[in-house]
């Protein structure tokens, strides 16, 4: 009796991949479920993108070497308002994995048959699918008024793929301070460490008009690489150089973030045990 | 046994007003120290802005009127640091009501005003530390005080009477909401109030719907007193630079207008508290 209790709770178990579909799911309607995490999110992003193309587009537009490249400071802000969204979603992450386990959810995740890849993967591909829908909609809303792309749908696509790698980065590197700390607050106050990444790249100052340090260390940020190489994407046309660097620096964001939260999570793991 | 033996035998001596605040401010100081995360990036934030805008747009230093970027961006920057002050003193009584501490503050023998100051107070005193170090890395930075101590006081007084404007909008939300889910609320209002005004360019520089925004925003005069000694006033122009009245007394009009509005916002928001 006891053996066909046992069988049929294996023949019941889903595969890890869908255990990591149903996750994600899990993850995308928590935040569809919360609509004041998303306001952050979505308001933000388009306020300062409307704000700033208002009070720089003068002072930059008077500058030869800006305006050699972009019509206005919109076309400028494009990458940056998607990157800006993607920050303040993707820490929701990291925020909803320490709730988790401040609530107990975890401890219940891990005593249940689940793959523990799966509760990682889960969480981070929620973060991937709010990414790429953020990227498309602050794209379709900075056309709508005015923002130009001459690198036409594939730099688009290109902008929705690095949004959604992105997501995952910024994501699990919230996840990892999630695990590590089990405490929502501490992840919270660590978001503004993110913003200081964001503001000294050339996210929305030209890093053509920097100077000194500041200019260098823009130069030396990769979250410039991925801006800069998108921005060219938008404003000059496609470009498969251009394209290859904004994915790869992506990419390669979101792989440090996946190693060092399935760290956290083993060590997490290991101390239960 | 008289009313007051029997008050003291129940022990609900009732302490003066002053002496409850002080230890309202006392208990949110030792607050930051046991959990830093809640005050660090609110001191970070303005430090950084200061240094990130002055750098980015050193450029552009004639825009802002005396050639110093940073000049323009210092006084802004503590303004936001004030703000984020009585911001988070929102947040924590926020905590408070999901913890069911400030019950204990209502079951408590005080005046509901004296809980109100008390959580301003504190306010006041996390601003005042922001200002300092914000204003210290300033100075240190490079940025031109042309208007001298009198400059650097129109300064300290327009950041701490923003630290009391977004504390009353603040506590007058967290009153009604109970919660922290009221934050993005918070920080929307605080938000757009800063940078709908000439918090990053003056409005000779705005361009489009922004310019008509700034104008009739009461922050950009609060802006105006704020950096007073620091750049020459653009709306007034001063046959010589210095500190005058008429480039102070619209931001004290504004100031002084938005605290009696969001004090009886607030005070409403507390008096349905208690039955």
């Amino acid at each position: 009796m006891t053996a066909t209790v046992a069988a049929d709770v294996v023949v019941n178990r889903p595969s890890p991949v869908r255990q990591s579909l149903l996750l994600s799911r899990r993850a995308v309607f928590a935040v569809l479920r919360q609509p004041q995490v998303l306001v952050p999110s979505i308001f933000f992003p388009l306020f300062f993108a409307a704000l700033n193309a208002a009070a720089f587009d003068r002072i930059t537009s008077e500058q030869p070497v800006f305006a050699a490249q972009f019509d206005s400071f919109l076309d400028f802000l494009l990458p940056a308002t998607v990157l800006q969204g993607v920050l303040f979603g993707s820490t929701q992450a990291g925020t909803e994995m320490a709730n988790d386990i401040e609530n107990g959810f975890f401890d219940r995740l891990l005593a249940s048959p689940v793959s523990r890849t799966s509760i990682l993967v889960g969480r981070l591909a929620g973060g991937a699918v709010l990414g790429a829908v953020q990227a498309l909609f602050f794209t379709a809303v900075l056309v709508v008024f005015g923002a130009r792309i001459d690198g036409g749908v594939g730099a688009v696509a290109v902008l929705v793929v690095c949004a959604a790698l992105l997501g995952v980065g910024i994501g699990g590197f919230g996840v990892m301070l999630g695990i590590r700390t089990g405490s929502s607050e501490a992840v919270q106050g660590a978001f503004p460490l993110i913003f200081v990444l964001m503001f000294t790249s050339s996210a929305f100052f030209p890093r053509e008009l920097m100077t000194g340090w500041y200019r260098t260390v823009a130069t030396y940020n990769p979250i410039s690489w991925i801006l800069e190489a998108l921005r060219d994407l938008i404003s000059i046309g496609w470009s498969f150089r251009d394209a290859a660097v904004a994915i790869a620096v992506s990419a390669a964001v979101a792989v440090l973030a996946i190693a060092l939260s399935l760290r956290a999570l083993r060590r997490r793991l290991a101390v239960a045990a | 046994m008289t009313a007051v033996d029997a008050r003291v035998d129940l022990g609900t001596t009732r302490h003066g007003s002053g002496a409850i605040v002080r230890e309202m401010v006392a208990r949110n100081l030792r607050g930051i120290r046991r959990q830093p995360a809640t005050f660090v990036p609110t001191l970070i934030m303005p430090v950084f802005f200061v240094i990130t805008f002055s750098g980015a747009y050193g450029f552009a230093g004639r825009a802002f009127g005396n050639g110093n970027a940073m000049s323009w961006y210092a006084p802004m920057a503590i303004i936001q640091g004030a703000s984020f002050a009585g911001m988070t003193m929102g947040l924590s009584t926020a905590r408070d009501f999901e913890s069911g501490f400030f019950d204990r503050f209502l079951l408590a023998p005080m005046s509901r005003a004296t809980l109100l100051g008390g959580a301003i107070a504190a306010a006041l005193v996390r601003a005042l530390v922001t200002t300092l170090v914000v204003l210290v890395v300033a100075m240190i930075g490079g940025v031109a005080i042309p208007g001298g101590a009198l400059g650097i006081a129109t300064l300290v007084l327009s950041a701490l009477g923003i630290a009391v404007v977004a504390a009353l909008w603040a506590l007058g939300l967290v009153y009604r909401v109970q919660n922290t889910n009221v934050g993005p609320l918070i920080q929307v209002g605080i938000f757009m109030a800063i940078f709908l005004s000439t918090a990053q360019v003056p409005i000779s520089a705005m361009s489009g719907w922004l310019p008509g925004v700034a104008r009739i925003n009461p922050m950009t005069n609060v802006l105006r007193l704020a950096r007073a000694g620091f750049v020459p006033d653009e709306l007034n122009p001063p046959s010589g630079f210095g500190v005058g009245w008429a480039e102070m007394w619209p931001g004290l009009l504004a100031l002084g207008a938005t605290i009696a509005v969001l004090a009886v916002f607030a005070l409403r928001g507390m008096r349905r508290l208690t039955p």
